[in-house]
Parts: structure tokens; C-alpha cells; sequence
């Protein structure tokens, strides 16, 4: 029986998955998302609404951005995936994931992570919360700025909760982390946050 | 795959209007002025930034007289109009160009690495923002807050 060969210039695994705090074109993921339009549960990946809408994610087009809000509730959007949408999220230069498990609402004091593709795993103490950081606004502030710029969107976490997704820095009594709680997300973009992946791309 | 957005929140009128008109002409950027040689924008809010990465070729176009950034992050080649950093004015003379505080001269051709946002004009802004000419309603401009290096 003949055998037919046939080169291709790129093999497509269908085991790929997209996660949050990965590196995106301007930008680092958040965490994985979710709403309903319609009757269909959509999936998504989240980032910070300022980032540029058109990303790739590392080297891969598997993006579709989708909507993204810039105002009252924070700063964020998302996009969909030809790829299934994971509820993990990097946290570490080793390229060690966490597993989403719940959503927390941040308090004065509280020691969070983040993560970010420019400065990677950084922690710190929630200084004060419902800030405007120019027209983005209830906005969670920390005690320092230690994130730099590609850092937007990226993870706030503590173990396996998150609670926001980095925005940018805040002259508050010297210069601040800001973050969008994640708990916004609702009223800003209709989402939540996944703490099961999502089904596999058909 | 594109869908329909949910209504967004309303933005407080006042907090909304002093916002975009913190992005103002520097340079007289008036259609109507045939002298001016370039139109340069600059957001003069100085509370805080966005840390998005901005990368790309700054471009000039003699016949809008708007700069452009031609970002090269990604796949996706895009040219972005620029909103710069506080107290940028453009340069006099015939190179096109910007003088931006504490980072110098940055010229038509140079490649420029920094940080800041990415904002979608939305109808009715154009007046307050001056933008219109150079940016198109629904599209997206770059707002850049630090430039940390720019070579030609």
C-alpha cells in the first residue's frame, strides 16, 4: 500500500490552552472569564482596558478582543480564544501556575502578589481602595509602585484567590500600584471569573 | 467572533469632561491655521499613568500634520495617533519632531519604547480632545506616559 507524506509548515496542538498572567503583545493576562450574551456562556481572558486591543498571546493570534471598559467600575477587557480558556494563572518566572479556586474582595492591609511579564512575582500591602486613577475609577491602591510598564493586566492574587488585575500607578502620597477588583468586573464588563476552565474549543 | 457590548456605566459628566479636556492641542493644531506644521497632543493629567507597553517607529504625515506611532508589538502592524506626555511641545525648525520633558528630542523615524494606554475615540469627544483629523471615531489612539529609550 502506498504511503502519501505530506510536509506542513506548522503543527497546531489541540492541547493548547490560554492562562492568565501570561505575556500578551503589550500587555500580561489576568485570569480566565466568563458571561452569558444571549443563551451562549462565553469564555474569555481578562486584561487591563487600556492595553491595546488587538494582542497576541506570547507568539500565538488565538485572541478576539471582545469589549473592554475604561470608567467607573476599573479598567479592564477581554477577549475570546480559539483555545480553551484555563482558570490557572502564572505566578512565578519558573513558570509555575496556580489554580483559580475563589474571588476575594480586598481589605486595607491585606498582602496580596501580582504578577506581571516586565517585573514578574511582586507582593505588597493593599494601602487604600476606591481611588480614580484619571477616568478609571474604584481602583484599589498598594503601599508602593513596584510594577512596570508591560505589567498591566497581570494577576493580583493571594494562594489560589484572585482579587484584581493590575492597572498602572497612582501619585497617592507617592507613587502606588493600582489594581481593578476583581469583584468589579461584573458591572464593568458583565464577567466572572473562572474557577473551572473552560469547555475545549470544538 | 464579535459581540454586542452590554450598555457601559455612565461616566460622571464632570469627572468625564475635565478628562478629556486635559488632552489639548500644545502646538496651535487648528485646521484652520495653514502655519502650524504639526499638530501635537498632550495629556496634562499628572496623577497617575497606565502601564501598558508602547513600542514602534514614530511616523509623520505631511498632509494631516499628525504624528503616528507604527506599533510593532505583536502580529498585528497597526499606526496609533499619539497623545504625549505633559508639557511635550513640538519642535520648531523644519524637523518634525517633539521636545518632551526629561526625555529630549524624539524625531519623526525613531523607534520609541515606553509606557502608557490605548483609548478608543468615542463619538463627541473629538471636540474637547482635538484629536479629530487625526484619529478617527471608533478608533484607537496611544496615550504614551513615559518613553524609557528612542533611537534612530
Amino acid at each position: 500500500m502506498p504511503i502519501t507524506l505530506r510536509l506542513v509548515d506548522d503543527v497546531q496542538s489541540s492541547d493548547h490552552r490560554v492562562y492568565g498572567g501570561a505575556v500578551l503583545s503589550t500587555c500580561t493576562s489576568g485570569f480566565g472569564v466568563r458571561r452569558y450574551i444571549g443563551h451562549d456562556l462565553v469564555y474569555g481572558l481578562s486584561t487591563a482596558g487600556h492595553c491595546r486591543n488587538d494582542q497576541d498571546y506570547g507568539d500565538r493570534n488565538v485572541l478576539d478582543f471582545v469589549g473592554e471598559h475604561q470608567g467607573d467600575w476599573g479598567d479592564a477587557q477581554w477577549h475570546t480564544s480559539s483555545e480553551q480558556i484555563s482558570d490557572d494563572f502564572y505566578n512565578s518566572t519558573e513558570d509555575t501556575r496556580r489554580d483559580t479556586a475563589a474571588v476575594g474582595h480586598a481589605v486595607v492591609g491585606q498582602y496580596l502578589c501580582r504578577y506581571g511579564k516586565t517585573t514578574g512575582r511582586r507582593c505588597d500591602n493593599v494601602y487604600s481602595r476606591n481611588h480614580c486613577n484619571n477616568s478609571k475609577c474604584r481602583l484599589s491602591i498598594m503601599d508602593t509602585n513596584e510594577a512596570q510598564d508591560g505589567d498591566s493586566g497581570g494577576p493580583w492574587y493571594w494562594g489560589d484567590t484572585a482579587y484584581g488585575i493590575h492597572q498602572g500607578e497612582l501619585f497617592y502620597f507617592g507613587a502606588k500600584d493600582t489594581f481593578t477588583p476583581v469583584t468589579h468586573l461584573d458591572e464593568a464588563l458583565g464577567l466572572e471569573v473562572l474557577t473551572e476552565p473552560g469547555p475545549k474549543p470544538k | 467572533m464579535k459581540f454586542m457590548e452590554r450598555p457601559k456605566p455612565e461616566w460622571p459628566t464632570v469627572r468625564r469632561t475635565a478628562f478629556l479636556l486635559a488632552l489639548f492641542c500644545v502646538v496651535s493644531c487648528s485646521d484652520d491655521d495653514p502655519t502650524s506644521k504639526w499638530r501635537v497632543f498632550a495629556d496634562e493629567r499628572s496623577d497617575g499613568k497606565d502601564e501598558a507597553e508602547v513600542a514602534g517607529v514614530l511616523r509623520y504625515a505631511t498632509d494631516d500634520r499628525c504624528f503616528t506611532l507604527e506599533d510593532n508589538l505583536g502580529s498585528g502592524d497597526q499606526a496609533f495617533a499619539i497623545v504625549w506626555p505633559a508639557g511635550t511641545e513640538g519642535l520648531a525648525g523644519e524637523r518634525a519632531g517633539v521636545r518632551v520633558p526629561g526625555v529630549g528630542e524624539v524625531l519623526a523615524g525613531e523607534v520609541l519604547e515606553g509606557g502608557g494606554g490605548y483609548y478608543t475615540l468615542e463619538e463627541g469627544d473629538e471636540p474637547a480632545t482635538g484629536l479629530s483629523g487625526c484619529v478617527a471615531v471608533g478608533e484607537e489612539y496611544v496615550s504614551v506616559d513615559t518613553i524609557s529609550s528612542h533611537s534612530s
